[in-house]
């Protein structure tokens, strides 16, 4: 009897998420054909706009109609796509093996990758993993061939969240034209926001998935001591009295967190352990309200250079 | 049982419901819990005060408990209490010789015993009965040793403490003829020791009416002068007496236990007295308010004076010139002094009085008569005869049970040291662990926030 592959585990996310696209946010600066609008403009078969014929054109895009019609020379330009490579930065500390014993913010992270990576491999789009542990890095380098989502999968399979670990390196290592990080943000938050903001800048695109826990947002009740998993010698008494100002103050990261993430042009995502996974994923790849402010001014720099 | 000082029970009891109590509301490190966001939770001690409703460590709570309800019921002093009857007598009969009738004092004392009553026999010393009771009483006979109220009195008190725990009321009866030689001086103190009316029965005090009958002299030589000198005064005596020149023999001494009063004048050492070396010579004798005035020479020196002897006779510088010795019912009474074979000085009137002196009755002059009425009331006391035996067991501070109690609190106080030590008792106070440098990896500042919260 063959061993059961991990990739089976997700196959019921992965046939919920079928024909699910994960479209950029903003024009793709890439030369390979792929999905998503390109910022170049060339003789794909989509008709987008006319422009006056100049010497040096093809003459085989002149657009001979109009000629017949307008005695005008125009040539036909259409709307090239591209591929969009997509590299999934997986947080393994130890407060992502949380709750105790199922690690489900650890089993959330790897569903929403693996989900996010199949929904990407599917628009063609090169998906690859870089997971920093305490006792190393896994690394797959973006591919689109067969079988990457399930090596994908595979790669997630023995890494075990543990200790304490620094994704800002990791970030500024990526080359990806899309980076998702999937991550609870409670280590190096700062540092990769900075690193962020210079690859939005630099055009790229980064989206930001906040993985919660059900019980980091409503914890046990009772008078307890709560400790740092990462961080034992941070523990602070949990009763009755300062659950309410956990609640707050940690509501308050959160949003903080969440305009943080947005006001730098990345696109953020909280993802608790008790949504379902596939309409967690769906919800990350639905665009938002429009391209981002950084993607619209993006995109007028491109029309400008045309 | 019974509790001497019941009071301390109750805080006992009290202490130990506060232990328990304590035991649910005392501050509690609480449970650990892990929690990849703690940094959020707002700064505040690690123990917290909480209430449960079970104690977390059952044992710790017993030991603790019962440890101090032991130290309480040790405090208590808590007495295993036989059955108490309401009113116990303690029945004091002069049996010495002062009495006039023995039947008079038995009559008396049968109809004022009760089944249960404790019974103390007086004469010169105070002995319990071992078995009282009616036939203890029809036996009693009379002993030719003076009473000594003061002795009964201190005998009885300490019989009424015995009894405190059976009884509920204990009352004493004195059966006495109350003659004034059973008092001494010592007896207004005794009696106060007892804190109620005593009840006196009175008996009739004998009198001395027995007729003098001339004494008895021993074998004597025909010019002994001792015996000139007894035969010069008819000396006589209400009371049997024997005069011997030698020491005593089997059966002078039976004689004398007989009740009699052997006077043991021997011409050469007494038996028991050591030579004098030298020899010396005082100037006067002196017995009771006789003295006779002569060069005496004093060869001898008598022996110590032991318990329950006396001294009859002393020479004018104090030293034992006679001794009397208890000899069952009666006694010896020793002389030591050489009397000349030649002169006239025991045909002496100084002589003789001092003859008279010497044979007075064992234990000497005796006082048969009634105390005054005056001295009667004041030994009787005002106020009810009976007292409560509360009063008594308050005295009695001994609870056989007091060392076993405390024992076990302190048994159970170092048994709970070693469980708590032994249960992590080395905690710590997070909250002085609080991590500030957890606060600077987080992206939003949550501690700053938290600060500034």
């Amino acid at each position: 009897m063959p061993q059961s592959s991990p990739i089976a585990a997700f196959g019921p996310l992965l046939d919920a998420l079928r024909g699910v696209k994960w479209p950029a946010r903003h024009a793709v600066a890439a030369a390979l054909p792929g999905a998503h609008v390109s910022r170049l403009r060339g003789a794909a078969p989509e008709l987008s706009e006319y422009r006056p014929y100049r010497q040096g054109d093809d003459p085989r895009r002149m657009d001979w109609r109009l000629l017949a019609r307008s005695d005008r020379a125009f040539i036909r330009l259409a709307e090239e796509r591209s591929v969009l490579a997509t590299v999934f930065l997986m947080d393994s500390s130890a407060s992502m093996a949380w709750p105790r014993p199922g690690q489900d913010k650890w089993r959330r992270a790897t569903e929403m990758a693996v989900g996010l990576a199949a929904v990407a491999h599917a628009s063609a789009d090169p998906v690859g993993l870089v997971t920093p542990t305490a006792s190393g890095m896994v690394r797959l380098p973006a591919r689109t061939r067969r079988g990457t989502v399930a090596e994908f999968a595979q790669a997630l399979g023995p890494v075990t969240p543990a200790g304490s670990v620094e994704l800002a390196p990791a970030l500024r290592a990526i080359s990806a034209g899309r980076v998702a990080i999937v991550s609870d943000f409670l280590g190096d938050a700062e540092s990769l926001l900075r690193i962020a903001r210079v690859r939005l800048a630099a055009g790229g695109d980064v989206h930001a998935i906040h993985i919660v826990a059900r019980e980091e947002l409503d914890p046990a009740r009772g008078s307890l001591l709560a400790t740092d998993p990462e961080t034992p010698s941070v523990a602070r008494p949990l009763t009755s009295a300062s659950r309410d100002g956990y609640l707050a103050a940690f509501a308050a990261w959160r949003g903080e967190l969440a305009d943080a993430w947005r006001a730098s042009g990345a696109s953020y995502a909280m993802v608790t352990t008790d949504e379902p996974a596939a309409a967690a994923v769906r919800r990350v790849v639905a665009p938002a309200s429009g391209p981002s402010p950084t993607a619209k001014a993006a995109h007028a720099a491109a029309e400008g250079n045309r | 049982m019974s509790w001497l000082a019941p009071g301390f029970l109750a805080a006992g009891a009290l202490a130990a419901l506060a232990v328990v109590i304590l035991h649910l509301i005392a501050l509690q490190r609480p449970r650990r819990y892990d929690l990849p966001t703690t940094r959020f939770i707002p700064t505040a001690a690690a123990r917290a005060a909480a209430m449960t409703r079970r104690p977390s460590d059952w044992l710790l709570l017993v030991m603790r408990a019962v440890a101090v309800l032991a130290l309480g019921a040790a405090f208590a002093r808590p007495v295993l209490a036989p059955e108490r009857r309401p009113m116990r007598q303690l029945l004091l009969v002069d049996r010495s010789d002062a009495a006039a009738e023995l039947a008079a004092l038995r009559d008396s004392s049968l109809a004022h015993y009760v089944d249960g009553d404790a019974v103390i026999y007086v004469d010169s010393a105070a002995r319990a009965a071992i078995a009282p009771g009616p036939d203890s009483l029809r036996q009693l006979t009379l002993t030719h040793a003076r009473g000594s109220l003061s002795a009964g009195l201190v005998a009885a008190r300490r019989m009424a403490t015995a009894l405190a725990d059976s009884s509920d009321s204990l009352r004493i009866v004195v059966i006495s003829p109350f003659a004034s030689e059973a008092v001494d001086a010592a007896l207004p103190e005794v009696r106060a020791g007892w804190p109620a009316a005593l009840t006196l029965v009175t008996v009739a005090a004998r009198s001395d009416t027995a007729i003098a009958e001339p004494v008895t002299l021993g074998e004597v030589a025909d010019n002994d002068p001792l015996a000139a000198g007894v035969r010069s005064i008819a000396l006589s005596a209400t009371h049997p007496v024997l005069i011997i020149r030698s020491s005593p023999t089997g059966n002078d001494s039976s004689w004398a236990r007989s009740g009699g009063l052997l006077l043991a004048w021997p011409a050469g050492r007494p038996e028991g007295w050591s030579d004098r070396l030298p020899t010396d010579s005082v100037g006067a004798l002196v017995a009771g308010a006789a003295t006779v005035v002569a060069p005496f020479a004093r060869p001898w020196v008598a022996p110590e004076v032991g318990p329950g002897s006396r001294v009859a006779a002393r020479w004018v510088d104090g030293e034992v010139a006679a001794l009397e010795q208890p000899l069952g019912d009666g006694c010896l009474r020793t002389v030591g002094v050489p009397l000349a074979d030649q002169g006239d000085l025991t045909l002496q009137p100084a002589f003789g009085a001092l003859l008279r002196a010497l044979v007075v009755p064992c234990g000497g002059v005796r006082d048969l008569r009634p105390i005054s009425a005056e001295a009667l009331s004041a030994l009787r006391g005002s106020g009810s005869a009976a007292v409560s035996a509360k009063t008594l067991r308050s005295e009695h501070d001994r609870s056989p049970l007091t060392p076993w109690l405390l024992g076990l609190a302190l048994i159970l106080l170092i048994a709970e040291w070693l469980l708590r030590g032994t249960r992590g008792g080395r905690e710590t106070d997070a909250a002085s662990r609080t991590d500030d440098t957890a606060t600077t990896r987080t992206a939003g500042s949550p501690a700053r926030s938290q600060g500034a919260a």
